[in-house]
C-alpha cells in the first residue's frame, strides 16, 4: 500500500480525492492537512510515500511546501494537485521540485496513475505540461536570439513542424484552424528569415528545439 | 580808435629806440674814429716834421764845404774874369753834384759875383741880396738858414748861407749861398696827406702847403702893423696876404669861415724858430670817412629792420583790429545774452530767485512774484528766509545755507514758502552757486518747483498703494487658500480615485476568489462524484451512465466558465506568482484567442508592490485589448525592462495606428484610463502613433529598488 499525504484546504474536495485514491485499492491516505504548515509537519513526522498537495492553501501555499520538502525530505515525491490549469503554476511547481502535476478537474481520471508513476520514481506530466516545460526551457536558453521574438504559439507551431507534424495534426493538437497554422508557419519563416520546412527543421535541431 | 593810437605810438617808440640804438652805436663808433684820427694826425705830423726838418737842414754842411774852396775866396779877394770863371765852374760843379736849384756867391756888399744860374733869364748875377737876413747873419760870421720867396726868381726857396773867410780865418770876405726849391716838399712830403698841411712862419704866413690856394695866405687874422712888417722884410714878396678865415674857437676847435670844425695839430721846427708845421683835418672829412662805410653796412640793416618793424606793426595792427572787432562783437553778444538772460530769467514761468552771500534776495522772476503775491520792490533786499515757514527757515539757516556756500550746489531741498495771503506753498528748491574770480560763491541761482499738488497726489497715491497692497495681500492669501483647497480636493479626488480603483480591484479579487475557491472547488468535488457515479453506472445502467457523463461534461463547461470569469475579474496568478507570470499568462491567453502573434519580453524585473503590479497589469491588458480590437496588427510586442531607477513598460503593435492628437480616439481607446493608472502609480504614460505605422504605448514609472 502506498502511503499518501493529502493536503487541501477544501474538505469536500479532499473527501472526493481521498475516495478516488482509496478506491484504487493500492494506496491509502495516511495523513490529511487543511493547510501548508500541517502538511509540512505531517510530511516530516509520518512515514509517507507520496505527498499530494494543493497549491492554493491558506498560510504556507503549496509551492512553498514543495520547496521546503525538497529541502527537508528530498526523497519524498510530491504531486501537485490544483484548480489552476495555467502553465505558469505547472512550471513553478516543477521548478520547486514537484514530480507531477494534476488538475483537480482531471483528478478522477489521472490522480491514481500519477501517484503510481511518481511513486515509481518517474515524473508525471501530461503532454501539454511537457510541452510547456520544453518551450520554457527553449526560451530560457535562447534569449537574445531570433527565437526570443517568437510568440509562444509560434514556438509551438515551429516545434511541431520541426518534429514532422502536418498542419492538420497541429491544428487538431491546439484546436485551431488549419489556415491559422499556416499563418503561424508563415510568420515563423519570416521572423527567422527561413524559406521552407526543411530549413525550419534544421534551425530547430541546431537550436535544440527538438530532441533528435 | 584808442588802441590804434597806442599801437602807433608803440611802433614809433620801437622805431625810435632802434634809431637811438643805431645812433648811439654810430656816435660811439664816430668818437672812436675821431680819437683814432687825432692820433693818426699827430703821428703823421711828427713823421712829416722830422722829414721836413731833415730836408730843411740838408745843405747846411754842403754850404760850409763850399766856403772852404779857395777859388771862392780868390774870386772874392781878387775878382777878375779868370777867378770869377773858376768860381763859376766850382759853383756849377757843386750845383750839379748836389742837385741844387742855384748856388751863388755874394761879396761883402751883398752883390752876386758868381752864380750857377748866371746864364738863366732870371740870373742872380749882379743882384744885391744884402737885405736878406741870411746875408747879414753870414756876414756876422754865422751859418744861416732862411725861407723866403725869391725876389728875382719869384720862387720859394730854402736859403743856406755861410761866410767865406780869408786865409787867416778872421775876416769875412763874402757869403756863399745855396738855394733849394721847396716844390719838392709839396710834391712829395705833403702831397700824400689828407686834410690840410701847412708850414707857416711866426706871423702865420703860409709858406708851404699841400693846398696851392693857401700859399702866402695868413693863417690867423693879424693887424695891419704886422702886415707892414711882413712887407718890409720882403721875405714873402709883395703880398697881399689874405686871411684864410681860420680862427680858434673857445672850445679849442679850429673853425673856418663857413664854421666848419677842424682838428688842429702843430709842431715847432728846429733851426727855424717860430715856424710851425700845422696839420688841419676837417671834422666833415673824418665824419665822411666814418659814415660812408657805416652807412654802407648799417644802412641796409636799418632799412631791413625798419621794414620788418613796419611789417610787424602792420600784422600786429591787423591782429589788433581783428581782436577789437571780435571783442566788440563778443561784447555785443554778451550784452544781448545778458539782456536775453534777464528776459529769460524774468519771463520763464518758474519760480527763480537769486540771493547774495548775506541770504538777501537780489533778483526774482516774474513767476516768483506772481506765485507769492508780492510786488518786486517788497522782495528785493529782503532775506529769503523771511518768506519761509518756521521749520524751513531753521533748516535753511542751520543746514542748507552753510552747505550751499561751501559746495555751491544743492538739489531738491524741500521748503515751505508763505505767500502774501499767508498760504503755505510746498516747493523743491535746486540751487546753483555763481562764483567770483576767487572761486567763492557770491550769489545763487535757485529754482523752486511748486510741489504742493504733487505732494498731495503723492500722498494719495501712497495711501492708494498701501490699500492696494493690502488688497493684494488679502487676494494672495485667498488665492493660496483656494489653491490649497483645490489641491486638497484634487488630492482627495486622486485618493478617491485610487481608493475606488483599489476597492474595485479588491472586489474583483474577492469575487474571483469566491468563484474560484468556492464555486470551483464545489464543482470539482461535484465532478469527482459524477465521474464516480458514471463509472459505477457504466456496468449497471448504460443510459444512466451516459446521463452522468453529460453531467460531467456540463460540470466541466461550468468549471471552465467559472475559471474564465474569475480570470477576467482578477487572475490568481497575479497574486500568487507575480506580474511576469501574470503577463505571460495573459499574453499567451490573448494569442490563443486571437491568432495574433503576441510576444512578451522581460529582463531583470525586481519585485514590485501590489499596487504597481496591478496598475501595470491593467495598463497592459487595456493596451493589448485595444491593439487586438482596433489595430488589425499581426504582431503585438509587450516589453518590460529597467532603465536605471525606472521601470519601462512598452506595448507595440504593427497595426494601422491613429492620430494621437484626436482626443475622441484617445478617449475611445481608453488611453485616459491608462494614463490615470500610470499617474496614480507615480509614473507617466505616453502614446506614440502614426497612421499605418503602428502604435506604441510607453509607460515609465520610478520605483524604489
Amino acid at each position: 500500500m502506498i502511503k499518501i499525504l493529502l493536503a487541501d484546504d477544501h474538505s469536500i474536495v479532499r473527501e472526493g480525492l481521498k475516495k478516488i485514491i482509496e478506491e484504487s485499492g493500492e494506496m491509502e491516505v495516511v495523513a490529511e492537512a487543511p493547510d501548508g504548515e500541517t502538511a509540512f509537519d505531517h510530511a516530516r513526522g509520518k512515514k509517507i510515500d507520496v505527498a499530494v498537495i494543493d497549491i492554493s492553501m491558506p498560510g504556507m501555499d503549496g509551492l512553498e511546501v514543495v520547496a521546503r520538502l525538497k529541502n527537508e525530505c528530498p526523497d519524498l515525491p510530491v504531486l501537485i494537485l490544483t484548480m489552476h490549469d495555467e502553465e505558469q503554476y505547472l512550471v513553478r511547481a516543477i521548478e520547486a521540485g514537484a514530480m507531477g502535476y494534476v488538475t483537480k478537474q482531471s483528478a478522477p481520471e489521472q490522480l491514481v496513475d500519477a501517484i503510481k508513476k511518481i511513486h515509481s520514481g518517474s515524473r508525471y506530466l501530461t503532454e501539454k505540461a511537457s510541452e510547456a516545460l520544453a518551450l520554457r526551457v527553449i526560451r530560457g536558453s535562447n534569449s537574445q536570439t531570433p527565437i526570443e521574438s517568437l510568440s509562444m504559439r509560434e514556438l509551438q507551431v515551429l516545434r511541431l513542424l520541426a518534429l514532422g507534424h502536418t498542419n492538420h495534426e497541429i491544428a487538431e493538437t491546439y484546436n485551431i484552424g488549419i489556415k491559422t497554422v499556416d499563418t503561424y508557419r508563415f510568420r515563423v519563416l519570416k521572423k527567422l528569415n527561413l524559406r521552407n520546412n526543411a530549413e525550419m527543421s534544421r534551425f530547430a535541431i541546431q537550436n535544440k528545439l527538438v530532441e533528435v | 580808435m584808442k588802441l590804434r593810437i597806442i599801437i602807433f605810438v608803440l611802433a614809433l617808440l620801437a622805431f625810435l629806440s632802434a634809431s637811438t640804438g643805431g645812433w648811439l652805436y654810430y656816435y660811439s663808433f664816430k668818437t672812436a674814429a675821431f680819437q683814432k684820427a687825432e692820433t693818426n694826425t699827430r703821428s703823421r705830423l711828427e713823421l712829416i716834421q722830422r722829414q721836413l726838418s731833415t730836408y730843411l737842414s740838408e745843405h747846411i754842411k754842403s754850404i760850409k764845404a763850399l766856403t772852404n774852396i779857395k777859388e771862392c775866396r780868390i774870386a772874392l779877394t781878387n775878382p777878375n774874369l779868370n777867378s770869377i770863371k773858376d768860381a763859376n765852374n766850382i759853383l756849377d760843379n757843386f750845383n750839379n753834384a748836389l742837385d741844387i736849384e742855384v748856388t751863388y756867391l755874394l761879396d761883402k756888399e751883398g752883390n752876386t759875383i758868381a752864380s750857377s744860374n748866371r746864364n738863366a733869364p732870371d740870373s742872380f748875377m749882379d743882384k744885391n741880396f744884402s737885405f736878406r737876413p741870411y746875408f747879414k747873419k753870414a756876414m756876422a760870421g754865422n751859418s744861416a738858414t732862411y725861407l723866403a720867396l725869391g725876389t728875382t726868381s719869384k720862387k720859394r726857396g730854402v736859403y743856406y748861407s755861410y761866410p767865406i773867410f780869408d786865409k787867416t780865418k778872421t775876416k769875412v770876405l763874402g757869403v756863399a749861398v745855396i738855394k733849394t726849391s721847396v716844390e719838392f716838399v709839396e710834391s712829395s712830403l705833403f702831397s700824400k696827406s689828407e686834410g690840410i698841411l701847412l708850414f707857416s712862419d711866426p706871423n702865420g704866413i703860409i709858406f708851404i702847403s699841400n693846398k696851392e690856394e693857401l700859399r702866402f695866405m695868413l693863417l690867423w687874422n693879424v693887424d695891419e702893423k704886422e702886415i707892414t712888417q711882413i712887407r718890409e722884410s720882403r721875405q714873402f714878396g709883395n703880398g697881399p696876404w689874405i686871411w684864410t678865415g681860420f680862427s680858434k674857437s673857445d672850445t679849442g676847435y679850429i673853425t673856418d669861415r663857413s664854421g666848419e670844425n677842424y682838428f688842429f695839430s702843430s709842431m715847432d721846427m728846429a733851426n727855424y724858430p717860430g715856424w710851425e708845421i700845422i696839420y688841419l683835418r676837417s671834422h666833415k672829412d673824418i665824419d665822411k670817412l666814418v659814415a660812408d662805410p657805416f652807412i654802407k653796412v648799417v644802412g641796409p640793416i636799418v632799412v631791413i629792420i625798419s621794414i620788418l618793424i613796419g611789417i610787424a606793426v602792420f600784422i600786429l595792427y591787423s591782429k589788433a583790429v581783428g581782436e577789437i572787432t571780435r571783442r566788440k562783437s563778443a561784447e555785443k553778444e554778451l550784452r544781448l545774452s545778458e539782456e536775453r538772460y534777464k528776459h529769460i530769467y524774468n519771463k520763464t514761468p518758474v519760480m527763480l530767485h537769486s540771493i547774495d552771500t548775506e541770504g538777501r534776495i537780489i533778483r526774482v522772476s516774474d513767476h516768483w512774484i506772481e506765485k507769492m503775491g508780492y510786488e518786486r520792490e517788497d522782495v528785493i533786499g529782503k532775506e529769503l528766509t523771511s518768506f519761509y515757514n518756521k521749520n524751513s527757515k531753521k533748516y535753511a539757516e542751520e543746514v542748507i545755507f552753510p552747505e550751499f556756500f561751501a559746495t555751491g550746489f544743492c538739489q531738491d531741498i524741500p521748503y515751505t514758502y508763505i505767500n502774501k495771503d499767508n498760504e503755505e506753498i510746498e516747493i523743491l528748491l535746486s540751487c546753483y552757486g555763481v562764483r567770483n574770480e576767487l572761486g567763492e560763491v557770491e550769489r545763487s541761482l535757485a529754482v523752486s518747483v511748486d510741489v504742493t499738488e504733487k505732494n498731495k497726489t503723492q500722498m494719495a497715491l501712497e495711501e492708494a498703494k498701501i490699500e492696494i497692497s493690502r488688497y493684494s495681500i488679502d487676494l494672495e492669501k485667498q488665492v493660496a487658500k483656494r489653491t490649497k483647497e483645490l489641491q486638497k480636493a484634487k488630492d482627495n479626488l486622486k485618493r478617491l480615485s485610487e481608493n475606488i480603483m483599489a476597492s474595485q480591484e479588491r472586489e474583483k479579487a474577492a469575487v474571483a476568489r469566491e468563484l474560484h475557491d468556492h464555486l470551483g472547488q464545489v464543482l470539482t468535488a461535484l465532478r469527482i462524484d459524477t465521474v464516480w457515479i458514471k463509472k459505477f453506472l457504466s456496468d449497471v445502467d448504460n443510459n444512466a451512465s451516459t446521463r452522468a457523463e453529460k453531467m460531467c461534461s456540463l460540470i466541466d463547461n461550468t468549471i471552465e466558465d467559472v475559471r474564465d470569469m474569475a480570470y477576467r475579474l482578477r487572475p490568481r496568478v497575479l497574486d500568487d506568482l507575480g506580474l511576469i507570470d501574470a503577463l505571460e499568462s495573459m499574453i499567451s491567453d490573448f494569442e490563443k484567442r486571437s491568432n495574433v502573434s503576441c510576444v512578451f519580453k522581460h529582463i531583470n524585473i525586481p519585485p514590485i508592490t501590489e499596487t504597481l503590479t496591478t496598475a501595470l497589469y491593467r495598463i497592459t491588458q487595456e493596451a493589448v485589448t485595444n491593439a487586438l480590437r482596433h489595430s488589425s496588427a499581426s504582431t503585438i510586442e509587450v516589453g518590460l525592462k529597467m532603465e536605471g531607477k525606472f521601470l519601462i513598460l512598452t506595448i507595440k503593435d504593427n497595426g494601422c495606428g491613429f492620430l494621437v492628437m484626436d482626443e475622441n480616439e484617445m478617449m475611445h481607446f481608453g488611453l485616459e484610463g491608462m494614463k490615470e493608472r500610470a499617474d496614480l502609480a507615480g509614473g507617466t504614460l505616453e502614446t506614440f502613433s502614426t497612421p499605418d505605422k503602428g502604435t506604441e504605448v510607453y509607460c515609465k514609472i520610478k520605483i524604489d529598488i
